[in-house]
């Protein structure tokens, strides 16, 4: 990745000898246009380009960590702490639980730590100068040492496991309440967010994984908390064993709506690998009762689930190529064998239920039916590894679990594994990240951007993506140096509704993508459309809007593929083809104003070298011919939604 | 291997156990106390409780009884297992213990809160690890490649030209070259911010010049000229500045250190005997196979 940063400026132009761009656009930019200008009269001077109150940031992130306080990341030997997980995912470098030295090529901006609620579990936590701790001699004496600090408080905690060991215990410490000297798996947690976070800099959110997993079937969410400690302590994580739990969602929004009155506080909630729910992500009817929907579950399903992690380490999620068999680019890291657990195979008229864009779809025939769209979804990645360590670079990849850490055999070693059924570990899919347009680095700001979905996913890299839509953008918009700034001066950002429709107007969007200065060029920017016909069928459609180096066919497609400079034996590729930036103003040109509609972006780069590639050059090790070596990185944005 | 099919083999093998387990208990339940199992008033208020941490109300009549049903299973299967053994040589059992151990040790460390004293001897100690990095405010001039061609580099050397040379400064400078989906102006950037949004060659180049204009350089995206407004140095913060940062990573290293001293203070109890003969047979082994 760094070789293509290594060339210098003269190398850059000679590798561009070839025609540039000829489909493009934008070729050669127009003189400078007032239309900004004129907005921003105050700004007249030498940087007049500063200072709005729009979103102009990207916050990359992970919203799905677990750490060894997970048990089944622990299980696995994860030995790395929610407190491991801050200082990595900020930058630091550490020592992974297998003992590999690890750092992020780039610090993200914030991170979810969410561990799974059930088995959070209790730790012992003797004493914190309790009086009635301190009215033995014994208790008072290790207070004393623990005062003093240093050597000697470290004493007091081998003298107590000693006397634990030994039966020595004082009987009046040992009868103390048990609940009182244990604390919750859960403060650690929060305790731990509450010193990494560090507004304005670094973004450490309080949060937990409700793992509904009745019969293997994959409901899982994250839950978030836009609140500090003294909110999120308040109450205990929702587990899912009955009766104090739940593995209905029901009753985790029901536990959201309880907290939100109780504290005052803020949560939302995200679910993750629909791909393995067999069919019950995104269902047309309750899979928990057998019956059709109400309109009270449609409303707190939009209310509290405003985002869908699209894309993970278990599989890509954002559509399947049974269900979009002309979409050349749906099979992407598809994971489909069955359940989570692989109890359950996988049956062909389970997809639609499972992925982001049939279930987008969906929505639109229930809102048709309840008055309310339940799948209303922006969209995000993030990893779910259960390492510590919040890695979804190809070239820095460091798996699902412990167990799964780079070495020269973990290719060949299941990742997990179910009777004769297996994951095999070079399946793991290096993805992926989150990506929020928000004002600042904080808590709230960035909670509250993930509220209104104004918010990407990615396979990996950061690229950077603006997708707008309103009834009146031209295509000197795509010219404008501004982009954002006429992006919502003119329409609305990715998760929004289009505003009411003008007479005979049909929508346009402006789109653009900006490559990461670290990964690949830009291939392509696609829209993909959901809508429904008369008759309430679903129907899909690609658009590809934007295209490195060719032209758009009448069929709305790129002319041919964008090619590949993939040197799968040395692990490296060439940004000669592709283009660093793409932005285009398009107009749906088959608008119907009569029928429901979904919009979103897909952001694909040249062909990169997968993870695999890294780990065979490296390791100097040859795959079978089945692993995939090649992959082509991308960004699926929020919707943006019509209703008639 | 297939013989491990044959649901003969598995009917054997369950029955085998389950024969097991009920040795091994009923010899441990012929001592009355121990088949006892009480549910007490705090046992049940605690377990009202911890329904209470989650939902905020107290259970109703039926669902602490569901409770302390599902309490009363876990502790018979509990105590069975125990009884057979099944605690030994579980490598989750074991792992979850040892993180117990440690977050006990590592509790006991920090309970006090770290004096300034302290505070300032760490600080001292790792004075260069705090050091803020430089910072530098610039603005840039953006020419596309791919859009520009070969002629880009040259276009930037005439733009360039000409910002020198103007007097009063350039307004509106960036408009000499391309759009740009990022910003144009940046205040106050570390060498890393400048590597996260530019690349890493660089935020190299734009902390080894003075303040004023630079250029052709190449990014990630293209070429600019780049003119560097502002340069501030890096250098060693007060201790105040850092404090906070100071107590985290202060206590950090105590639980560190307690995790490490509680683990020197146990192992010298222990005999501990390594079979080497046996260790340098077993990698051989390995050695040999993988060849």
């Amino acid at each position: 990745m760094r070789r293509s940063l290594g060339i210098s400026v003269a190398a850059v132009v000679m590798l561009v000898l070839a025609p540039p761009a000829r489909a493009q656009q934008t070729v050669g930019l127009p003189p400078p246009d007032s239309t900004v200008a004129d907005a921003f009269p105050a700004q007249l001077h030498y940087s007049p380009y500063a200072g709005r109150n729009f979103p102009t940031n990207v916050y990359w992130g992970d919203t799905h960590l677990h750490t060894g306080m997970s048990m089944d990341a622990g299980s696995f030997g994860a030995r790395l702490s929610p407190e491991d997980a801050y200082r990595f995912a900020r930058g630091e470098e550490l020592t992974s639980s297998t003992g590999l030295q690890v750092k992020l090529s780039r610090p993200l901006d914030f991170l979810v730590v969410a561990d799974h609620s059930d088995n959070m579990g209790f730790f012992p936590r003797l004493f914190a100068g309790d009086p009635q701790f301190l009215a033995d001699s014994t208790g008072k004496r290790w207070y004393g040492m623990i005062q003093e600090g240093g050597q000697t408080a470290v004493q007091v905690a081998v003298e107590v496991i000693q006397a634990f060991s030994q039966g020595t215990f004082p009987e009046a410490l040992a009868s103390l309440p048990g609940s009182a000297a244990y604390r919750s798996a859960w403060e650690t947690a929060i305790d731990a967010a509450e010193e990494y976070n560090d507004p304005g800099e670094f973004t450490a959110f309080i949060g937990y994984e409700w793992t509904s997993n009745t019969a293997g079937m994959n409901l899982h969410r994250v839950v978030i908390f836009r609140d500090g400690g003294a909110k999120a302590g308040v109450m205990e994580p929702l587990t899912t064993l009955r009766p104090a739990g739940s593995d209905n969602p029901r009753d985790l929004w029901n536990w959201m709506q309880t907290y939100e009155d109780r504290t005052g506080g803020q949560v939302l909630a995200l679910a993750h690998n629909g791909n393995l729910s067999n069919g019950i992500m995104f269902p047309l009817v309750d899979s928990f009762t057998g019956r059709r929907f109400d309109r009270a579950y449609a409303e707190t399903r939009a209310k509290w689930e405003p985002l869908y992690e699209v894309t993970q380490i278990k599989g890509d999620g954002e559509a399947h190529p049974f269900l979009s068999p002309t979409d050349e680019f749906a099979d992407y890291e598809t994971w489909d064998q069955g359940n989570l657990d692989l109890s359950e195979l996988k049956e062909n008229d389970m997809l639609q239920y499972e992925y982001a864009r049939s279930g987008l779809q969906i929505g639109l025939q229930l809102e048709r039916q309840l008055g309310v769209n339940p799948y209303k979804f922006g969209m995000v990645g993030s990893t779910d590894s259960h390492t510590g360590l919040a890695t979804s670079e190809e070239e820095n990849f460091f798996g699902k679990h412990s167990g799964a850490e780079p070495s020269p055999e973990r290719y060949e070693h299941p990742m997990a594994k179910v009777g004769d059924m297996v994951y095999e570990s070079w399946s793991m899919a290096s993805s992926g990240y989150a990506a929020v347009w928000a004002t600042e680095n904080t808590r709230e700001a960035i909670f509250d951007a993930m509220m209104r979905k104004e918010t990407y996913a990615t396979t990996g890299p950061r690229m950077l993506v603006r997708f707008f839509a309103g009834w009146e953008f031209t295509a000197e918009d795509a010219m404008n140096r501004l982009p954002g700034a006429i992006g919502y001066m003119k329409g609305v950002p990715m998760g929004a509704d289009l505003p009411a429709r003008p007479d005979g107007a049909a929508p346009t969007f402006l789109v653009g993508a900006l490559k990461d200065p670290y990964s690949g060029n830009i291939d392509r920017i696609q829209i993909v459309k959901g809508w429904l016909d008369d008759d309430g069928e679903r129907h899909e459609r690609i658009y590809d809007v934007a295209c490195a180096d060719r032209a758009i066919t009448n069929e709305g497609r790129c002319d041919g593929p964008v090619g590949n400079t993939v040197d799968v034996a040395r692990a490296t590729w060439r940004n000669t083809i592709g283009a660093p930036e793409l932005l285009t103003v398009w107009t749906d040109p088959d608008f119907d104003p009569s029928v429901p509609a979904v919009y979103y972006a897909r952001v694909l780069e040249i062909p990169t070298p997968r993870w695999t590639a890294y780990e065979a050059y490296r390791y100097g090790i040859t795959m079978p011919d089945e692993v995939p070596m090649i992959t082509q990185e991308r960004a699926y944005t929020s919707p943006i939604w019509y209703t008639p | 291997m297939k013989l491990l099919r044959e649901p003969l083999v598995h009917f054997l093998v369950l029955g085998a156990a389950l024969f097991l387990v009920y040795a091994v208990a009923s010899d441990v339940f012929s001592s009355d106390e121990s088949r006892r199992i009480e549910i007490t008033e705090a046992e049940i208020e605690f377990l009202a409780a911890g329904f209470g941490r989650q939902w905020q109300r107290p259970p109703t009549e039926d669902e602490l009884r569901s409770l302390v049903e599902a309490r009363v299973r876990e502790e018979v299967l509990y105590r069975a297992a125990l009884a057979v053994g099944l605690d030994q040589n579980d490598v989750v059992v074991r792992r979850r213990m040892v993180q117990k151990m440690e977050l006990l040790s590592q509790d006991l460390a920090t309970l006090a809160d770290p004096t300034d004293t302290e505070l300032q001897a760490f600080f001292q100690e790792r004075r260069e690890e705090y050091r803020f990095p430089p910072r530098i405010s610039f603005s840039h001039v953006y020419f596309n490649i791919d859009r520009r061609g070969p002629a880009a580099e040259e276009d930037a050397r005439r733009a360039l030209a000409e910002l020198r040379a103007a007097t009063p400064p350039p307004q509106r400078a960036p408009e000499r070259g391309d759009r740009f989906m990022l910003q144009y102006d940046y205040a106050l950037r570390s060498p890393l911010e400048v590597q996260q949004a530019f690349g890493a060659q660089f935020a190299e180049t734009l902390f080894e010049v003075e303040p004023g204009w630079h250029g052709p350089v190449a990014s990630g995206y293209g070429i600019h000229l780049v003119y560097i407004s502002e340069r501030v140095d890096d250098r060693i913060p007060e201790y105040a500045e850092i404090r906070d940062r100071l107590v985290i990573d202060y206590n950090r290293m105590r639980r560190e250190r307690a995790n490490e001293l509680l683990y020197q203070g146990l192992v010298g109890g222990y005999e501990i005997e390594i079979d080497e003969e046996a260790l340098q047979r077993a990698a051989l082994r390995v050695g040999s196979g993988a060849g």
